[in-house]
Parts: C-alpha cells; sequence; structure tokens
C-alpha cells in the first residue's frame, strides 16, 4: 500500500514466506488480499454491514453463489465477535455503528478475504476504553488463526497482547524479540531509554 | 464459539484465480485508457475550436492594399488651398471623393469606357478608399493639383479574392466578382501594386465591414444584427469577409479572456 | 456647491471624526490599551460611521426627492395659460423645455414664461443644495460629538460597530432577494394578462406553435396557435444531446484527473477546461453556425443522410461542448470529497484501482456527481445564444436529431425582438415560456441541491 503515498522511502526487504514483497513481478492484488489491514480510524464503506463485508470476497470471486456468501459474511462476523450484536440488522448502514463496533466490522472484513497476515495500525487509538477492551480480546482469539502484526505507541498494549515486540525510532529497527525480554531486559540502549520513559 | 468452516481456504494461484485476476487488470487498463480518450476529446474540441477560428481570422489581420495614383484635380475638388483652416475642413465635407476616385482611375485605364464598366472598375476599392484621399488631402492641403500614390483599402471582395479564399474557376454568374475585375485587378497585381498590411485600424477604429455587412444585409432583406444563416454555396458569398473579420475579431476577445484566465490561475498558485 | 462637494465634506469630517475618536480612546484609558473594551480604532470606526451615515442619509434623500418637489415646485407657480392641454404628458413636455433653458441657457425657446421658469429653477436648485450641505454636515457633527462624547473605558463600541457592519449586511441581501423577486413577479404579470387571452391548457398541452395575432379585426386571428409543446421538446432534444456529449467526457475526465494524472497533467489540463467554459457563448454560436453546421450537412451528404444546416444536432453538439468544463469541475469536486479512507480500504482488500473507483468511489460520489449533471442540464435548457444562432425558427414536434428544431429561448427572443406591439398575445407568450423556462430550471435546481445535501450527510 506504501505506494499510494508518494513520499514513502522503503530500504532493506520484506518478505513474505520467502518471497520480496517489492519485487515489481508480484501481483499486488493478490499480495493484499493475503495480507489484510486494518487503520487507524475505523473506515467502513458507506454501504450496508452485509455488503461491506462481502465486498473483499465478491471482488476476489471467492463464493460461486449467494448461500457460500452469505456463510463467508457470518462467519466472519463470527470471528470479530459482532455476528450476534448484528446479526439481525445486516442491511443497516456500515457507518451506523459505533466506533468499536465500526472498527470489529473492519476486522471482519479483512478476515473475509482469509488473509494469512493481519496488519493493524494503531488499532484502538481512536476508540475509548471499553471498545479497545473488545478489541484487545478479539485480537487474543485471531492469534491463533492469523499472523498479526500491530502498530502502537502504547507500551502497555504492547505488554498485553504480543508474543514478539520490535521496536522502530525515527525509520530504524533498534531491536525485536520475545515480549517479555524487550520489557524486562532490552539488549539495546535506545530501547531501555523509551521503556523507561527517558524519552518518548 | 467459531461455526464449522465449511469453505475451503482460498488457493490465490489456481487458474480460475489466475485468470479472474487477468481480467481485473485488463479492466484497469481500459478504464485508464477511457479517462486518457474524455480527456483527449476535451481537448480536441478546445483546439479545433480555437484552431479554426484563428485559422479564418489570421487573414483579418492584413487589408490588402493597391497603390493608385490620385490626382487632387482643383476643378472637382473645388476649394481653393488659400482658404482658412477650419473653413477649409467644413467644405471639405461637402466633397464627393468618389469623384475624384473615378477621374484618377479614368487616366490609369483608359479604355474602360462604359458607365456600367466604370462603375465596376470603382467597386474594386472599399467605402474607405474614399476616407484615406480625404484625409491625406485634409492633412495636406497643399496636395490640391498634384497627383500623389496613396495605398488605397481594396474592397472586400477584391480583399479575399487576393487572399486566396475565393474560388475563382466557378462560372461567371455565380460569383459576385466578376471576370473583368479579376482581369483588372491581375493588371494591378502584374504591375506589384498589390499587397498586404497589417490593418492596425482593425484595433483602433471601427471597421467598414460592420457598414458593409449591414449593408448587403439591407439589400437581402434581412436584419442588421443576425449572423448569416443561409448556405455558403456561393464560393464568394460577402459572408466570407464577414467570417474572416468576425473571427478576426473572436481571436482578439479570446486572447484578451486566455490572458485573463492565465493571470487568475497565476495569482491562484502564488497566494497558496 | 455640488453633490460631489457635499459628499468629499462628510468623508473628510469622518475621518477627522476617526482621528478625534482614537486619540481620546486612548486619552481617556490613560494610555494602557488594556483598561478599553474595544480596541482604539474600534472607536474611531464608530466615530466616523455616525458621522458619514446620518450625513449620508440626508444626501440620498436629496438625490432621490429633490427634484420632484423643485419640479412640483415650479409648475404649481407656472400660469395656466402655458398649459396647452391638460394631462401629465403636456407637464413633462414644459419640464423639459424648463430643464433644457436651465442646462443650455436661452438658445431654446424665448418664451418669457419658461425663461423665469428656469432661473426660478436653478434658484431653488442650488438653494437646496446648500440647505443639504448644512443639514447633512450638522447631522454628521452631531453624530460624531455624540460618539466621542461618550467614550469612556467601557463604552462597547467594537459591539455597536459591528452591529452596524450586520445591518449593512442584512440590506445588500435584502436587495438582492427584492430584485429576485421583482424579476418572478414581472414574469408572473406579465404571464397572467398573457393566459387571459390564450387559456394556460392550450399552451401547455398544444401541440402548435405558430404565434400570429390578428393585427385588425377583420383578420383571421383563429390561425394563430401558441400550444408550447414543440418548443419544450426542441429544448430538451438539444439538452439531450449536450448531455450525451458532456456527460461521458466529463465524468470521465475528471475520473481521470482525480484519479490516474499526474499532477503535471493535471495541472495543464484543468487550466485548458476552464478555458473551454470561459469562452462566451456567441462564439460557440458562431462556430455552430459556420463551421459545425456545414461539415455536419456535408458529412450527411456523403453518408446518405439528410442533416438539415440547422439540425438539432449541430446546436446539441457545441451545446455539449460549452457543458463539458461544468460536468468536469463539479464531478471532480464530488470525487475529491470521498475521503481517502475509502480508497485505502478499498485498495486494502486487494481491489484494482478501477474496481475501487467503480464500487466504493463513485456510488459514494454519486450525490454529488448528480447534482453535477442536474445542474449541467439546467444550463443547456437555458442556453440561448447557441441555439439562437445555430437552431431553426420553425416549431418542429419531432425527436429526430438531424431535423431542424426550435426551443423555447429561441422563441423568446424572436418573440421580444419582433415588431409587435407590446401587449398582444403574440409577444406575451414570451413571458409566459419565460416564466414556464423559469420553473423549470428552477425545479431542476433545487432537486439537485436536495440531492446533494441530503447524501451529504451520509458520510461526514
Amino acid at each position: 500500500m506504501n505506494e499510494t503515498i508518494p513520499t514513502c522511502r522503503v530500504t532493506g526487504h520484506i518478505t513474505l514466506d520467502d518471497q520480496d514483497i517489492y519485487d515489481p513481478t508480484l501481483d499486488v492484488v493478490r499480495l493484499r488480499a493475503r495480507v489484510g489491514m486494518v487503520f487507524q480510524k475505523p473506515n467502513p464503506f458507506p454501504k450496508s454491514i452485509y455488503d461491506n463485508i462481502a465486498y473483499g470476497p465478491r471482488i476476489h470471486g471467492l463464493a460461486s453463489h449467494s448461500t457460500e456468501l452469505d456463510e463467508i459474511v457470518a462467519n466472519s462476523l463470527d470471528r470479530a465477535g459482532l455476528w450476534s450484536e448484528v446479526k439481525d440488522r445486516l442491511d443497516d448502514a456500515g457507518t451506523a455503528l459505533s466506533g468499536g463496533q465500526q472498527q470489529r466490522l473492519c476486522i471482519a472484513r479483512a478476515i473475509a478475504v482469509d488473509p494469512e497476515v493481519i496488519l493493524m495500525d494503531e488499532p484502538c487509538s481512536a476508540l475509548d476504553p471499553i471498545a479497545t477492551a473488545k478489541v484487545e480480546a478479539l485480537i487474543e482469539d485471531l492469534k491463533g488463526r492469523y499472523a498479526i502484526a500491530i502498530v502502537t505507541h502504547s507500551m502497555q498494549q504492547a505488554a498485553r497482547i504480543s508474543q514478539k515486540t520490535a521496536f522502530f525510532h525515527l525509520g530504524d529497527l533498534i531491536e525485536i524479540g520475545e515480549t517479555k525480554q524487550i520489557f524486562t531486559s532490552p539488549k539495546e540502549e535506545k530501547t531501555r531509554d523509551y521503556i523507561t520513559g527517558r524519552f518518548g | 464459539m467459531t461455526k464449522k468452516n465449511s469453505i475451503k481456504p482460498t488457493d490465490w494461484h489456481s487458474p480460475e484465480m489466475t485468470a479472474r485476476i487477468k481480467t481485473r487488470y485488463r479492466k484497469e487498463k481500459n478504464f485508464h485508457r477511457i479517462g486518457v480518450i474524455a480527456i483527449t476529446i476535451a481537448v480536441s474540441f478546445l483546439i479545433i475550436l480555437l484552431g479554426k477560428i484563428s485559422y479564418d481570422g489570421v487573414s483579418g489581420f492584413f487589408q490588402t492594399r493597391i497603390d493608385t495614383k490620385i490626382t487632387f484635380s482643383q476643378s472637382i475638388i473645388g476649394v481653393p488651398s488659400t482658404m482658412d483652416k477650419t473653413a477649409f475642413q467644413d467644405q471639405l465635407k461637402r466633397v464627393n471623393f468618389t469623384r475624384v476616385l473615378a477621374a484618377s482611375l479614368q487616366n490609369e485605364f483608359p479604355d474602360v469606357n462604359s458607365r456600367s464598366d466604370r462603375r465596376r472598375l470603382l467597386r474594386i476599392y472599399s467605402i474607405g478608399a474614399r476616407e484615406q484621399i480625404r484625409l491625406a488631402i485634409s492633412a495636406d492641403p497643399s496636395l490640391i493639383g498634384q497627383t500623389v500614390i496613396l495605398p488605397l483599402y481594396a474592397a472586400d471582395d477584391i480583399d479575399q479574392v487576393f487572399k486566396g479564399n475565393i474560388d475563382t474557376s466557378v462560372p461567371e454568374a455565380n460569383r459576385r466578382v466578376k471576370d473583368k475585375e479579376l482581369s483588372w485587378l491581375q493588371t494591378l497585381i502584374d504591375d506589384g501594386r498589390v499587397y498586404q498590411k497589417f490593418h492596425t485600424r482593425f484595433f483602433t477604429a471601427g471597421d467598414w465591414n460592420g457598414r458593409v455587412y449591414c449593408r448587403c444585409a439591407k439589400q437581402h432583406n434581412r436584419s442588421c444584427d443576425r449572423p448569416p444563416r443561409t448556405n455558403f454555396l456561393m464560393a464568394d458569398s460577402p459572408e466570407r469577409a464577414f467570417l474572416e473579420k468576425t473571427s478576426a475579431a473572436i481571436m482578439v476577445l479570446l486572447m484578451f479572456l486566455v490572458a485573463m484566465n492565465g493571470l487568475a490561475i497565476w495569482l491562484r498558485q502564488k497566494f497558496e | 456647491m455640488t453633490e460631489t462637494m457635499i459628499f468629499s465634506a462628510l468623508v473628510i469630517l469622518s475621518v477627522l471624526g476617526f482621528i478625534t475618536a482614537k486619540r481620546r480612546s486612548l486619552n481617556v484609558a490613560g494610555g494602557n490599551i488594556s483598561e478599553l473594551h474595544s480596541l482604539p480604532r474600534h472607536y474611531g470606526y464608530l466615530a466616523s460611521l455616525r458621522t458619514i451615515l446620518p450625513g449620508l442619509l440626508i444626501l440620498v434623500l436629496w438625490l432621490l426627492l429633490g427634484s420632484a418637489v423643485i419640479e412640483s415646485m415650479i409648475l404649481s407657480a407656472l400660469p395656466q395659460s402655458l398649459f396647452l392641454e391638460t394631462g401629465t404628458n403636456a407637464q413633462a413636455l414644459l419640464l423639459n423645455k424648463i430643464r433644457l433653458v436651465v442646462e443650455h441657457g436661452n438658445k431654446f425657446g424665448d418664451n418669457p414664461d419658461i425663461l423665469e421658469a428656469a432661473t426660478h429653477y436653478s434658484s431653488l436648485y442650488n438653494k437646496g443644495l446648500w440647505g443639504t450641505f448644512s443639514l447633512s454636515i450638522s447631522i454628521a457633527l452631531i453624530g460624531m460629538f455624540t460618539a466621542i462624547y461618550r467614550i469612556k473605558p467601557d463604552f462597547r463600541a467594537r459591539s455597536k460597530v459591528e452591529r452596524i457592519m450586520l445591518l449593512a449586511l442584512i440590506l445588500s441581501s435584502v436587495i438582492a432577494t427584492l430584485t429576485t423577486m421583482g424579476i418572478i413577479g414581472s414574469l408572473i404579470f406579465e404571464s397572467v394578462r398573457f393566459f387571459q387571452q390564450i387559456p394556460l391548457l392550450d399552451f401547455v398541452t398544444g401541440l402548435k406553435w405558430s404565434p400570429q395575432t390578428a393585427l385588425r379585426a377583420d383578420q383571421v386571428a383563429a390561425s394563430g396557435s401558441f400550444g408550447a409543446v414543440p418548443l419544450f421538446v426542441g429544448t430538451l432534444l438539444i439538452s439531450f444531446l449536450a448531455m450525451m456529449v458532456a456527460g461521458p467526457v466529463g465524468l470521465f475526465s475528471a475520473i481521470y484527473l482525480t484519479k490516474y494524472a499526474s499532477k503535471k497533467v493535471r495541472s495543464i489540463v484543468k487550466p485548458l477546461l476552464e478555458i473551454l467554459a470561459g469562452v462566451p457563448t456567441i462564439v460557440y454560436g458562431f462556430f455552430a453556425a459556420i463551421t459545425v453546421a456545414p461539415f455536419l450537412r456535408d458529412t450527411g451528404t456523403i453518408i446518405g443522410l439528410d442533416i438539415a444546416s440547422e439540425s438539432a444536432l449541430t446546436s446539441g453538439f457545441v451545446m455539449g461542448i460549452m457543458i463539458i468544463p461544468f460536468v468536469s469541475s463539479l464531478s471532480d469536486d464530488a470525487i475529491t470529497a470521498v475521503p481517502k479512507s475509502l480508497d485505502d480500504a478499498s485498495l486494502a482488500l486487494g481491489a484494482t484501482k478501477s474496481g475501487t473507483i467503480k464500487q466504493v468511489i463513485l456510488p459514494a460520489a454519486l450525490p454529488g456527481i448528480t447534482g453535477a449533471f442536474l445542474l449541467a442540464i439546467s444550463r443547456a435548457v437555458g442556453e440561448t445564444m447557441i441555439v439562437v444562432m445555430a437552431a431553426g425558427m420553425k416549431a418542429n414536434l419531432t425527436v429526430n436529431p438531424f431535423e431542424s428544431v426550435t426551443t423555447v429561448t429561441v422563441q423568446i427572443v424572436a418573440l421580444l425582438t419582433g415588431d409587435q406591439e407590446f401587449d398582444s398575445a403574440k409577444t406575451l407568450s414570451a413571458f409566459a415560456l419565460g416564466l414556464m423556462l423559469f420553473i423549470t430550471t428552477l425545479a431542476l435546481n433545487i432537486v439537485a441541491l436536495s440531492v446533494v445535501r441530503k447524501y451529504r450527510e451520509a458520510y461526514e
């Protein structure tokens, strides 16, 4: 998605299953379906809840008939923990939900195309604490099935819900390791300074 | 509790998926192409519009002149040069300079005898030619009795013929400019006395053509303020001169508008 | 003494008032601005406004009413013998004569009564000017002194100044509104006179438009028919053809320029399209009549179609070119108003750019685009110059674009620039047509604006 930002510059390699994702011969459309993304501010389409979830499967032709599509939608909503809340109003606009519900809708939307990895860009920063708790619980549920990478500015959140943590500073990767190790005995000095609150 | 998943995991490299993705990329390319075609169409409309008007109008900035020997004959003008200045100008207003022109032309073309032929000969010159003669003598009264070469304006029809806008191979009956006039014109051209000059009066004074058009419109019993809408099958209808002059006027107007537009855009970018 | 001198005196006074008030406000606060309720310049503005506005009011009253008052005074003083006939026409003639003498001296007419009346007029006028001068200056001075006298640290000058500004703005919008209502009122008034002569139903449903009225009592007036249907069909046909050109070209241009074009391309093409919008419509009409019409006619002859030289296709096509920038610019606004987050969401799911545009962006921008189309249509319906020059004069009820049709606007021009009496049914029909046209474009505009407004709330 970085090509939509004109001033973005990337050095080094990022690989998914040993394939460089910036390889020009790589099909971006497939990649983006395999790597789902959830944005900082919830951005449901101004369509019905059903159509929001069904959008991805429809464009990729993942369902050969409508009952299959119904099943995919129901599954995704269920996995995102929204099914019980919206199952009676699937035709309502996606934008009519509360902030926390919208974010879970976006997560359900990303799940609907059966990704392998889900990227989340500060998924809870626009939410109140109760919604945050719900989303964090959801992430805990999902981690059994998908590889999830979260960007967060909250160290507490990182410590709460992650198994591995990477610390970036001004565009450089400083340290990466097991969460417990990063937070109790970081190897790099910058990491230590950040964790103890000397800056940031 | 998650439902039982009855859907197979997606095979992103199956032949159906690959074909589908290929189609989507093709649709993308087509969509892109349609956009390019759309703006190309819009811009070419603009180019055609401006181009056609410029093409028709550029020659309107130039006016055909004929160098003619004009004799400021005392007898015809009938005003002595010794008169007081204001009285002189006053008297000058009552002189019929067409006769001056006619007399001078008689000297140039001695074998033009019949009345209708002489009238035809006069019609080679524009109404403005009379004004030019009057202005010359008004500026320098001592010219009375002398013969001077003046660059007189050619009439609209002749102007168009000289610019090559009129098809002279059409049979005479379908033309306004008759063979006799063409032969006289040719004589003048061979003498090297016919040329084009930049028409600064187009910008400074009203053009004769407004009056010419009105006059010819009245001849055809049409109202003066409506532009011609009849067919242009006549190779040299008076509308040809009108077309040229109007296109030239539109060019000036559009140049002004484009300049204002450009200024507005520059200002907007400067203050952004 | 002239009106200009009075005005200049008022301006000078108001500037004086400004300076004095500003200085006094600083004095009253002992040089410390924070003690004052408003800034010193607000006290200055208040003083100058309170000076010039009352004075200007007097001046304006003089300008509006002065001549009328003087004229009635002159008329009542004239001897009866001068009135050759009774009635306002005679009075107006006399007044004219008197005015001419006042302006040009006694070159015109040597009637001693008129000369005396003229001198009387001049002296009254002069007295009036001096009176206005003294009255306006004194009121101005009173205003200035009351404003300055009241200056104390807690005097709320800024609020008062802002209230005056608010009143001025309200006055401007009232004038604009009243002007609009005046236009509509005159349309309705004249149309009512028309419908007293021709029944409304005949007008709205009649299929034959051939406006004639009898000049003499014994002429066959029944040959005139005022059925407006062919005119509206002609208008709609040409507008439809115009939208066929402008709709796709404008919309796809907008999509390309907003989503695909590089900044450089956009900065070149957008101004070019704006030039299309800036070309005067008479130039388009000229182009249509002189270039497009013969071209279409000749092309038609080549491929065996009979295309009239005043065909609907000519005007419709050129009108379409004129409307492209409207559609393109408004659609551009509608598309850029869709938040980028929707783009991101769709692309992140693996959609192509065109897929995103077709399935997410365009549906989201649809209200704005619909509004753009409706506004473009209303522009096409009301367009006059192009059709006057390129379309026909004879009403023709058809949907064949190759035939010559006439439109409502062309007929209005023809009827109002003709030489019929002003209250004949023929000329009045122009007002009825105008009223119909106004109602149509008003309805289109209202629908367009309400569609845009209603759906804009959806994602804001």
